[in-house]
């Protein structure tokens, strides 16, 4: 037994610490889908008549066309995929990527690779890959009457439409034309956007509607700097970071820049190196606090005051912070809480030029003001924040405004570009009442979505994939986006569109992109026959002169005006609304692999719900799934709530996105729309709720959550024998920084088995008789639980790769997800703690050297490769499902349905040809991308010198190999390569004493393995958490 | 007692013993060959859109196999040509043959001609050209004499074991690299010694066994 850690240590939900649940994995057997063994046994009997009928009659393959180009384009190689450099941005978050595209279509999305690391596109931007070919999008412009009923037009009529509606608006000067924009992040755009006001157009307003439109950001950066300006993050220069109510490595900000950062800082390990600590205060568990050292469960209205006590306190202890600040206050917290400001006061003055406050979005923006200055106190402006004014559009409006605007008879003419307020405006606005009293509601879109039903003219547009474009990001770079397909519905670009509106005449993107780019080139350049253009779409990168300039915040005494007078916290509940970790603020509603991907916290999929602490859910007595009704002001929802640990008492966490009715089939059912409970007007910040009540319905919700599907339980005293030999298993390992140096061997103390030589194989025989492997190169894998943030991207590369099913909600409840890469999630404490520390360890297939999955396969289905690959052969697997049922680590995953037959031909187009399609009745699982390694053993035996060169080798004359998760992740947690070549990363990555197998007492020597997780507490709190623990 | 079994069934046994044998082997033979690939596939020979003739093309006029297949060296995949590759030389030979019909409105209209694929792969088998041009395995070792078939059909089964049989033993099939396309070359003839090949990069040829090598 280890000596610090108790069997609960490690825990899932509440309900297993209450002996509730106790099996490794879901009985799926029992499920059958209504059909009972009578029928099963008819059916059978047919299949086999059929099987007869088949074998005689049907044996000739059915005849297969080829059809090659009549021209084939120069340098295209049929059956070879072709990688372009684009860019994309979500909210103000940029994201520059490389697509693949396998004969004229896209397949992959991955971000642009530099310097060895993968690029980290997150979840979304991989996801993008599937709006693109999704059946659901708007293909026919056209009008619909009051009842949401649409009348196809044709695009003649339909530009003849839009551009009699916009020449009227010229006539009137642009009075009572309101352009309805999202956050544009795209030069040429936000140009063409500009000129929407000026000169004939001069009286129309821009409206922002777009929940990723960073308003108290921009808010809170114009009180001290006098205009809006962003602020970016270099994490990997702080040592202390603390966030307040930010999610800043996955939801808020630039956050894969910031993750890869803040994994640079976790990386400083050794002994003189100073690895870096992150604070969270926060309401709700975010992944930036689920990975902080100390988390301070506050709810969100104090979150402020725990900002304005963090100044007092810097203050009283002598930091000097800039004179002319504003008067702080000090704040009562409970002690827990009171602890960890402390210690984290005395961080920040210790560690000044190293030490930085990072504020969410979600917060007032004079909480943003304050954060900025004791940034500017703690010099963290010098090496850690970087500020930009924002280029972005001078006078945009707000939804509320435009609601007023509406209610006023002061718009006759709405143009929505890209936007979708009529879902995202916040329910006390009342958007489609407000909206209908406009007579001329145009609609741009790329679905017919709940604003365009409400529209006269609704013209769909074409997806970033299809379209030229730019974009620039946070830091100043600018991408050209640079089309990988025709438009699918002959669609034009909403850039295109913009310019439309302001002449009437059509336009195309690319010469508006190089027209905007190339101001102040020569005319060569804008024809397109410049090298420089095609270096730049090489690139992924555009020589432009950046447009926004630094920006400096000095204006402490409009900071103390901002500050409120009372900062007391509102009674009753408070609600709080956030982005959902899957389908952000439900624009990835209609994507089916959003849908299904666990939420890193609650691993909800399908749904969204209301979440509450343990006491709550106590006091309430309210149960995971229970209904409740919230009502807030005149508005009211029904929704489940899911028990969260590390949620404020008092806080109901509503995420945004869900509850989209009439989207369609995957976003019909899902969820529940929390925007209607939301309230904007007269400047509210629409991210917090004060005053609000609830009741219990009675009735309850089916929440389909993963977090019990195929898991390893980690400490199992209660049920002894699950382990051989032992009733522990050490799944997970964690010391502090300090346990680390002084035993840099210590995952070896949570060993099963201590000495290695003692360790057998089931059959009993020792270790050095097992198989040898012939192959030159064996491969391996290493996971670092220290830098893996839990973000989901990997798990979400693997689906987009490997042409992963998705199966809906019904088959989840089943435990049928077919998920090759799973998100395990712990959390670490005691049963009674409400705040509990968070571990995640991503599990795939492991690729045992003693595969127990083999030796139980009946037809040799899965057998080894003399490289180490546990491979998987489809077409010989009968189903018996033997190796799954065997398999240690839960990894493998059965078709129980054709997921793969009739599927849209839209859906067809974003299969990875290098992947087989799985049938029904098939066993399958994570193979390492063997077809990358395929592709790069052949490069190599054909170009290179046969041997596949290591990701960081300098010379490498053939392709190198990342896997798809590898190749996904933002903190370069997954490091794969050649396990028998001493210098390569993977090699030196296992070397590492943090370095253990999971469950290696079983013999099954693994080959993938895990690196420890290394905490840094302060060196205060350090001993509390070891009581804890 | 009654006499329940005439007398011939005495014969039985010995009958048995005799014919069951030879009818298990008849059956067994008779599965052997009729269901297997050598019967089911090999032969296959569909009417093509173009008539077009390899024997004259390849053999006749002795055009080499990557003057059309260009992309075979580059890719998993020998591309068949662009109708614009059968236009290079047919702008000016047969310009007005009927057989080309098709082939000129091809290349008038751009819609491409719809050729029946012959040698089928299962989906879940990846084979790639590039690794086996560049090894040294010829075209004929897969082909067939494609340069004396007037049209192609499939000459060789293209299954699992056929496949197995080279990679475990690939000496007999390889030939040096200037030899690829060479449907007359035979290792006998030209004296080539297999156990000093190399490939295009100047290795040892290795084919893998396992099921990853083809499978993914």
């Amino acid at each position: 037994m280890n000596e610090t850690k108790q069997p609960e240590h490690f825990w899932k939900t509440h309900t297993q610490l209450n002996k509730e649940l106790h099996r490794e994995s879901i009985d799926t057997s029992a499920v059958t889908d209504g059909v009972s063994r009578r029928n099963f046994l008819g059916v059978m009997g047919a299949s086999a008549a059929l099987a007869g009928v088949g074998l005689s009659g049907c044996i000739r393959k059915p005849v297969e066309h080829i059809a090659p180009y009549a021209k084939r384009p120069e340098d295209l190689i049929p059956g070879k995929p072709v990688f372009y450099a684009t860019a994309f941005a979500l909210g103000t978050k940029v994201t520059r990527l490389l697509v693949e595209s396998q004969d004229g279509r896209p397949t992959k999305i991955e971000g642009l690779p530099e310097g060895g690391k993968g690029g980290g596109a997150d979840a979304w931007a991989q996801a993008e890959i599937l709006n693109l070919y999704d059946p659901e999008r708007s293909s026919h412009p056209g009008t619909f009457d009051d009842k949401g009923k649409k009348a196809d037009l044709s695009w003649s009529d339909a530009y003849a439409s839009l551009d009699g509606s916009m020449a009227l608006s010229r006539k009137n000067q642009g009075k009572g034309l309101a352009l309805v924009v999202d956050t544009v992040m795209s030069p040429t755009y936000r140009r063409t956007l500009e000129g929407l006001t000026k000169g004939q157009l001069s009286g129309a307003k821009l409206y922002v509607a777009d929940p990723a439109y960073p308003h108290n950001r921009l808010k809170g950066a114009e009180i001290v700097a006098g205009r809006k300006s962003y602020t970016t993050l270099t994490l990997a220069n702080a040592d202390i970071v603390a966030t307040f109510d930010s999610d800043c490595l996955h939801t808020d900000g630039d956050w894969s820049s910031n993750a890869s950062g803040f994994a640079e800082g976790r990386s400083r390990l050794a002994a003189d190196e100073r690895m870096n600590r992150l604070y969270a205060v926060e309401p709700t568990m975010s992944l930036t606090g689920a990975n902080a050292d100390h988390r301070a469960r506050v709810k969100a209205s104090d979150v402020g005051n725990a900002l304005q006590a963090v100044a007092f306190r810097l203050l009283a202890k002598g930091v000097g912070l800039t004179a002319g600040g504003p008067k702080v206050y000090d704040f009562k917290f409970p002690a827990a809480t009171d602890a960890i400001l402390n210690a984290l006061v005395d961080d920040l003055a210790g560690n000044k030029g190293r030490s930085v406050v990072v504020v969410g979005e979600r917060q007032p923006a004079w909480v943003h003001a304050l954060g900025h200055y004791i940034n500017e106190g703690l010099d963290a402006n010098r090496e850690i924040v970087t500020w930009r004014k924002d280029s972005g559009m001078t006078t945009v409006h707000q939804l509320p405004q435009l609601v007023t605007d509406l209610n006023a008879g002061a718009v006759d003419t709405v143009v929505c570009l890209g936007t979708n307020p009529a879902y995202v405006a916040t329910g006390d606005l009342k958007f489609a009442d407000a909206y209908k009293k406009a007579a001329t509601r145009i609609h741009l879109g790329l679905h017919a979505d709940e604003t365009a039903v409400l529209s006269t003219l609704h013209i769909p547009v074409s997806h970033y994939l299809e379209a030229w474009g730019d974009v620039q990001s946070q830091d100043g770079v600018t991408t050209v986006a640079q089309p990988l397909i025709a438009p699918l519905f002959h669609t034009p670009s909403l850039l295109e569109l913009a310019a439309r509106l302001r002449d009437g005449k059509k336009h195309n993107g690319l010469q508006l992109v190089q027209g905007h780019l190339s101001r102040g080139r020569s005319s060569s350049f804008a024809a397109g026959k410049n090298t420089a253009w095609k270096k730049w779409l090489f690139d992924g990168k555009a020589a432009v002169r950046s447009t926004v300039g630094p920006a400096t915040a000095s204006n402490w005494p409009a900071l103390t005006k901002a500050m409120p007078k009372n900062a007391k916290a509102g009674t009753g509940f408070e609600l709080n609304f956030h982005m959902d970790s899957s389908v952000y603020d439900g624009r990835y509603a209609m994507n089916a692999w959003c849908q299904e991907l666990p939420d890193p916290i609650s691993k909800l999929t399908w749904d969204n719900a209301a979440t509450i602490s343990r006491t709550m859910a106590k006091t309430n007595e309210l149960a995971n799934g229970d209904m409740i009704t919230i009502s807030w002001e005149d508005r009211t929802l029904t929704m489940p709530v899911w028990v969260t640990p590390g949620t404020a008492d008092d806080t109901i966490s509503l995420p945004l996105g869900y509850g989209r009715k009439s989207m369609g089939e995957v976003a019909g059912e899902a969820g529940f729309n929390t925007y209607s409970l939301q309230k904007s007007a007269g400047g509210y910040n629409p991210w917090i709720g004060f005053g609000a009540q609830f009741k219990k319905e009675g009735s309850t919700y089916e929440l389909a959550s993963t977090q019990h599907h195929d898991s390893l339980t980690p400490y199992n005293d209660k049920e002894p024998g699950t382990g051989v030999g032992t009733n522990r298993r050490p799944l997970i390992r964690v010391a502090d920084k300090t346990v680390f140096l002084a035993k840099p061997d210590f995952v070896n103390d949570d060993e099963v088995i201590k000495d290695p030589t003692k360790i057998r194989s089931l059959s009993g025989r020792p270790q050095e008789d097992e198989t040898v492997y012939k192959s030159p190169q064996q491969w391996g894998m290493t996971i670092d639980l220290n830098t893996c943030l839990g973000c989901n991207a990997c798990v979400l590369a693997c689906n987009a790769e490997n042409n992963v099913s998705m199966v809906g909600k019904a088959q989840v409840l089943n435990g049928r997800e077919m998920h090759w890469l799973r998100m395990d999630r712990y959390f670490e404490g005691s049963a009674s703690d409400d705040n509990p520390q968070m571990v995640v360890q991503p599990v795939g297939c492991m690729q045992c050297e003693n595969a127990p999955c083999e030796t139980v396969c009946p037809v040799a289905a899965t057998t080894h490769s003399p490289d180490g690959l546990n491979d998987m052969a489809y077409n010989r697997c009968i189903g018996t499902r033997y190796c799954a049922n065997n398999c240690p680590y839960k990894v493998r995953r059965f078709n129980y349905f054709n997921f793969n037959t009739d599927i849209h031909p839209l859906h067809q187009m974003q299969k990875n040809p290098d992947v087989t399609i799985r049938f029904r009745g098939v066993m399958e699982k994570c193979t390492y991308c063997v077809q990358r390694i395929s592709e790069a053993k052949i490069d190599a035996k054909v170009r290179g010198n046969g041997l596949v060169p290591d990701i960081d080798a300098k010379d490498a004359k053939s392709k190198k190999i990342m896997t798809a998760c590898q190749q996904a992740c933002p903190s370069d947690s997954i490091v794969f390569g050649d396990i028998n070549d001493p210098n390569s990363r993977v090699s030196k990555a296992k070397r590492s004493t943090r370095s253990y197998d999971l469950l290696g007492e079983l013999n099954n020597k693994p080959r993938t393995s895990y690196l420890a997780k290394i905490r840094n507490p302060h060196p205060k709190l350090a001993t509390q958490a070891e009581k804890k623990g | 007692v009654a006499n329940i079994f005439p007398k011939w069934t005495n014969k039985l046994p010995t009958a048995l013993a005799v014919g069951a044998p030879i009818v298990l082997s008849v059956v067994v033979a008779a599965i052997w060959y009729w269901f297997s690939p050598w019967y089911t596939d090999v032969g296959y020979q569909p009417v093509q859109p173009v008539p077009y003739s390899h024997k004259f093309h390849a053999g006749d006029l002795g055009i080499d196999c990557r003057y059309c297949h260009n992309t075979v060296e580059d890719a998993d995949f020998a591309a068949i040509p662009p109708t614009d590759t059968c236009m290079n030389c047919h702008k000016h030979v047969a310009t007005d043959s009927a057989k080309l019909e098709l082939v000129r409105e091809s290349a008038d209209t751009g819609k491409s001609i719809e050729w029946i694929k012959i040698h089928q792969l299962p989906d879940y088998a990846y084979f790639s050209h590039k690794v086996h041009i560049n090894g040294g395995v010829g075209c004929v070792s897969c082909h067939g004499r494609v340069d004396h078939m007037e049209e192609v059909y499939l000459a060789k089964p293209l299954s699992m074991g056929w496949c197995l049989d080279c990679h475990r033993n690939p000496q007999p099939h390889l030939r040096p690299l200037d030899q690829i396309t060479n449907m007359d070359w035979d290792q006998e003839k030209a004296g080539y010694d297999p156990a000093t090949h190399v490939n295009r990069a100047g290795l040892a040829v290795l084919p893998p066994e396992h099921c990853s090598g083809c499978h993914r």
